[in-house]
């Protein structure tokens, strides 16, 4: 069990007491007056004797292998320059363990493998193996086979996703072309922009937009040539994003629906797919009833109808039937007979 | 003033949907930004429905800017995302389009308006990616961070 996070904070209070060059040998009262003032406590004595005794371990028992003797001349602590010259616990900022959950995390941040963002983090990385005197390259291939997360890299746009970000963190403005590919139109466009969301892998930027005068979402793959400039930034007037996002799948509401009122949702599912809507709910607010006790079930959700979720029902074909709202059932069941009258005519 | 000549501009100048007239209802002109190093024309194009497989593009290397009511002519020095003619980008189908830009050298600070002109022709010619009138004193100019 790793220490706790008060007592990591003594350690490093009396590591640089034992690392600082200006005041060797500190005694016990001098370590006890700099826990005391940094953290604005009253510790004992005992528990840094303790802390001492911890710091002396190996990371195994939690501690840092810390050669820290006591100088009976000067009354005071040191770390032994014959055992390590150059110890101090900050090499020990992160233990083994700690490492082996990065390299995990940053397996899946290969997904943005290319995007500067996660170059950052990748050099990050680097520094802090280099700084432990670990070889990286190893540990990284057997991460990489153990975590295959979907690559999104290659999609167009993704080469600006690192401005964006950039945009949103300092809260500037964006100009850039957008093509539309539902009405074909392209359009310069100044956006001010929020966040950037995913969405069935495709990254959206949301933020105001100047020539709609509202908040709108943007596919990265349809925005060209974004540029910062400076001016003004609006702020966000439209309400909190993660509620706008929480109730939807996906992000592209459906004509003449409202963006922020989420609707009751009941859809049929065969019991060929039961199992997968009870193991992986598609949305939070999924709750399932079992009607006639043979397998089919029925799943009702609140949720704003999109685009996305209405994909999401035809895909499953006629494993899953829509039952309400009514409006939304038709639209489906349009689909179905066109794309029947499809199949029959081809 | 020579054109290209000893622009000085302290700032990076972004305009967007700038007023023009145009001839091709295919090309759409975006955006320009002036630089004291060039002028970048931003433009959109949308495949022809009536030709078969949506046509293709190219520009000519002797499209030139002209600032308006002045013999003056700053030619095309780069093309981005399309090419020179005679050679020519075809496109798969009638959904296609592209996003180009043109580069020319710098405009005189204090030009208004420009032609934007691939070439000069007697009334209107709908094939050729002719721009009159176009406005850079619009209000909605901006500053671009570098």
């Amino acid at each position: 069990m790793p220490p706790p996070s008060e007592a990591i904070h003594r350690y490093q209070i009396i590591d640089r007491c034992l690392t600082n060059t200006y005041k060797q040998y500190p005694t016990m009262e001098d370590l006890k007056h700099a826990i005391d003032k940094e953290l604005g406590t009253d510790v004992s004595k005992e528990t840094i004797q303790k802390d001492i005794a911890q710091m002396k371990k190996s990371p195994e028992e939690g501690g840092y292998n810390a050669p820290i003797k006591f100088r009976r001349a000067m009354n005071g602590y040191y770390y032994d320059p014959e055992i390590d010259p150059d110890f101090t616990i900050r090499k020990f900022g992160l233990n083994e363990k700690s490492l082996e959950i990065i390299e995990v995390a940053a397996g899946v941040l290969q997904r943005f493998k290319g995007i500067m963002s996660s170059d950052s983090f990748n050099q990050t990385l680097n520094h802090l193996y280099a700084s432990l005197n670990i070889e990286r390259t190893s540990r990284v291939k057997e991460s990489s086979k153990i975590i295959l997360p979907q690559d999104t890299t290659y999609l167009r746009g993704m080469e600006n996703f690192d401005l964006l970000v950039n945009a949103i963190r300092k809260k500037l403005p964006v100009s850039f072309v957008h093509y539309s590919y539902q009405s074909q139109v392209f359009k310069a466009n100044i956006v001010h922009p929020y966040l950037l969301k995913e969405s069935n892998d495709r990254w959206y930027l949301v933020g105001y937009s100047e020539e709609h005068k509202e908040l709108r979402y943007f596919g990265i793959d349809r925005i060209y040539d974004p540029v910062l400039i400076n001016k003004r930034f609006v702020e966000n007037k439209s309400g909190d994003l993660q509620e706008l996002f929480a109730n939807k799948i996906g992000l592209n509401t459906l004509k003449g629906r409202d963006e922020y009122k989420a609707e009751k949702i009941k859809i049929w599912i065969s019991k060929t797919l039961a199992n997968y809507f009870k193991s992986m709910p598609i949305h939070s607010s999924q709750e399932i009833s079992e009607p006639d006790g043979h397998g089919d079930i029925i799943i009702s959700l609140k949720l704003v109808p999109t685009h996305e979720l209405t994909s999401l029902i035809l895909s499953y074909g006629n494993n899953a039937v829509l039952l309400e709202p009514k409006w939304l059932r038709k639209e489906i069941e349009k689909e179905f007979k066109k794309a029947a009258a499809k199949y029959s005519s081809n | 003033m020579k054109p290209g000549k000893n622009i000085i501009r302290t700032k990076e100048i972004i305009i967007s949907n700038p007023s023009h007239k145009r001839v091709n209802p295919h090309i759409h002109l975006m955006r320009i930004t002036l630089t004291n190093k060039d002028t970048k024309v931003d433009f959109g194009y949308k495949a022809a429905e009536y030709y078969i497989r949506g046509g293709w593009i190219k520009i000519s290397p002797d499209t030139f800017i002209r600032p308006k009511d002045t013999q003056q002519k700053l030619i095309l020095t780069n093309a981005s995302n399309i090419p020179y003619g005679p050679e020519k980008l075809h496109f798969n189908s009638t959904i296609e389009w592209r996003y180009f830009s043109l580069y020319f050298p710098p405009i005189p600070d204090g030009v208004e308006m420009i032609d934007l002109i691939e070439k000069e022709t007697k009334g209107i010619d709908p094939t050729q990616s002719n721009f009159y009138d176009i406005r850079l004193n619009e209000i909605e100019k901006q500053e671009r961070l570098i």
